[in-house]
């Protein structure tokens, strides 16, 4: 993850420095096993939903 | 008038003065901005005044008005607008150092729906950066405090707006909600807020990155829920500037004002708010229940299986739609943002597009839940926040003790604070907080309730009906 928040860092010119690395690497860490609860079996063949949710 | 009779005073109370000209326009503008030079520096609920525009619209109302062409209830009244709502010709910062500068040449559709109505505006209020945060602690702007008690936040995002209207530094203000940011400030401030339906309101002329493209939400806080049917009226309709913008009638408001509660159905949803409320919640929302059924409404208990699922739900979804906003900014002025938002931001490019899509899907799981357990019953009832306002100490340390439980008033998903607000950014279903007690201490307590899409005019019956049968309305402030 490290890596990926420097190539963003790179690509974007933000000049994260390795503490600033460091810490937003490990946000993404648990945000990411946050998000694991979203694979869930009850979603086969659901559509995902488009953006003016009330008017679909 | 004084500033006295003003706290007192409603859109609803004042509007029939100024229609028979007994109240000048002229003379309510400048009591408000009298009322805001003696109290801002203490509260920071507005970021700009705009003087200069106030007096020429109320010069403007009143002569109107003289000449017998009065425009309606929000003709002559003085409004704030959250400062990531477009105004033409006025600084518009999303709370940020990145727009310090920015000026819009255009209005939000919804400001020019105000000004077409009459409304005069008083300038723009505070909001936590970017709006991604519920405290109102602004890093470039300062800390909104709350009027009940100014050791305490307003909460946020739309902290400038709740506080402004608690205190009477407005009649009404609009303000922007992507996971509670109306109803959480409305809530611990002790006034009214609605977010409606996703798609009620035009959202033209709101700045990108203060929320997710499908989450955020233009809203009204107001004295009243009758003054918030006032203000949605004159807003709400069909605007093809905002593709995300729905073609649905606009039903006559008033009509659900002064409506009975009697024999509608009112859900609780099963094992989800239960242990989210700290025990003085618990006691408000327990007693405005007994008064709802006391009304003639009947409880039922529904069931959204998925609950559980909400928080990563709107946090993933939020967090990559509001990410893509920024990407210009990144590019050019990173170090303008603070460093936690920095982090937030950069972070949040990181989350695969296939989990953005699977959190869409369960979103889709979770409304058809939603869509169900309202066609068992009319409106949901829930706490708005499950604590009053922490300290802003509190929250420049994390965590609050409540009950003896430490809290922790930051999280990977939804924060705590907004985990009764959030699921109904994720559902774009119609809520509205209505103030229903205090603590032992004399903070206001928020009742939520949450109407079927479109269903605006019955959450505002419900709200309206439990509001005159209660006292808490007629409390103010105390900012002598």
């Amino acid at each position: 993850m490290k890596e990926a928040v420097r190539q963003i860092s790179e690509q974007y010119r933000l000049g994260l420095n390795e503490e600033e690395i460091q810490r937003i690497a490990q946000q993404a860490e648990e945000a990411n096993v946050l998000f694991q609860q979203l694979f869930i079996d009850s979603i086969d063949g659901v559509m995902p939903l488009p953006i003016v949710a009330r008017n679909r | 008038m004084t500033e006295k009779d003003l706290e007192g005073m409603t859109i609803a109370e004042l509007a029939p003065q100024i229609r028979s000209k007994k109240l000048s326009p002229v003379e309510l503008t400048e009591l408000c901005l009298k009322r805001i030079g003696r109290l801002n520096p203490l509260l920071v609920a507005y970021t700009t005044v705009t003087e200069d525009l106030a007096r020429a619209q109320a010069q403007a109302a009143e002569s109107q008005i003289g000449r017998g062409d009065y425009l309606g209830p929000l003709h002559g009244m003085p409004i704030s607008v959250k400062e990531n709502i477009c105004i033409q010709g006025v600084r518009t910062t999303a709370g940020s150092k990145t727009l310090a500068e920015w000026v819009p040449d255009h209005d939000a559709t919804i400001v020019e729906r105000i000004k077409k109505a009459g409304a005069v505006v008083l300038g723009k209020t505070n909001m936590h950066e970017w709006a991604a945060g519920g405290t109102t602690i602004n890093p470039f702007y300062g800390t909104t405090r709350n009027p009940w008690d100014t050791s305490r936040v307003a909460a946020g995002s739309s902290g400038g707006s709740g506080a402004a209207v608690a205190a009477s530094l407005c009649l009404a203000s609009l303000g922007t909600d992507n996971g509670g940011s109306v109803r959480n400030p409305a809530s611990v401030c002790g006034v009214v807020g609605l977010k409606p339906t996703f798609g009620r309101l035009s959202h033209f002329g709101g700045v990108d990155g203060s929320g997710g493209y499908s989450t955020d939400h233009f809203g009204i806080l107001s004295k009243t829920v009758s003054d918030c049917s006032v203000v949605l009226q004159a807003i709400a309709g069909y605007d093809p500037k905002d593709p995300r913008c729905a073609d649905e009638p606009v039903p006559d408001y008033a009509k659900f004002i002064g409506a009975p509660a009697k024999g509608l159905k009112i859900g609780l949803i099963e094992n989800y708010f239960d242990d989210l409320m700290v025990r003085d919640v618990r006691t408000a929302f327990d007693r405005a229940l007994d008064q709802l059924q006391a009304l003639g409404a009947e409880v039922e208990t529904v069931t959204i299986p998925h609950m559980e699922l909400m928080s990563p739900v709107w946090a993933c979804i939020t967090r990559s739609e509001n990410a893509s906003a920024h990407v210009p900014y990144l590019k050019t002025r990173p170090r303008d943002y603070s460093p936690g938002l920095l982090s937030q931001i950069v972070s949040s490019m990181l989350i695969p597009a296939g989990t953005y899509m699977t959190a869409q899907r369960v979103r889709r799981l979770i409304c058809d839940e939603f869509d169900e357990a309202l066609s068992q019953v009319d409106v949901l009832l829930t706490p708005t926040s499950p604590m009053a306002a922490p300290t802003i100490e509190e929250c420049k340390q994390g965590f609050v003790i409540a009950d003896g439980k430490q809290i922790s008033l930051r999280d990977t998903g939804v924060n705590f604070r907004s985990m009764g607000t959030a699921p109904f950014n994720v559902t774009g279903l119609p809520a509205l907080s209505v103030c229903c007690g205090f603590t032992a201490n004399g903070l206001p307590i928020g009742l939520q309730i949450v109407g079927r899409a479109f269903g605006e005019g019955t959450v505002l019956q419900v709200a309206n009906a439990y509001e005159a049968a209660t006292e808490w309305k007629h409390k103010r402030p105390s900012l002598s």
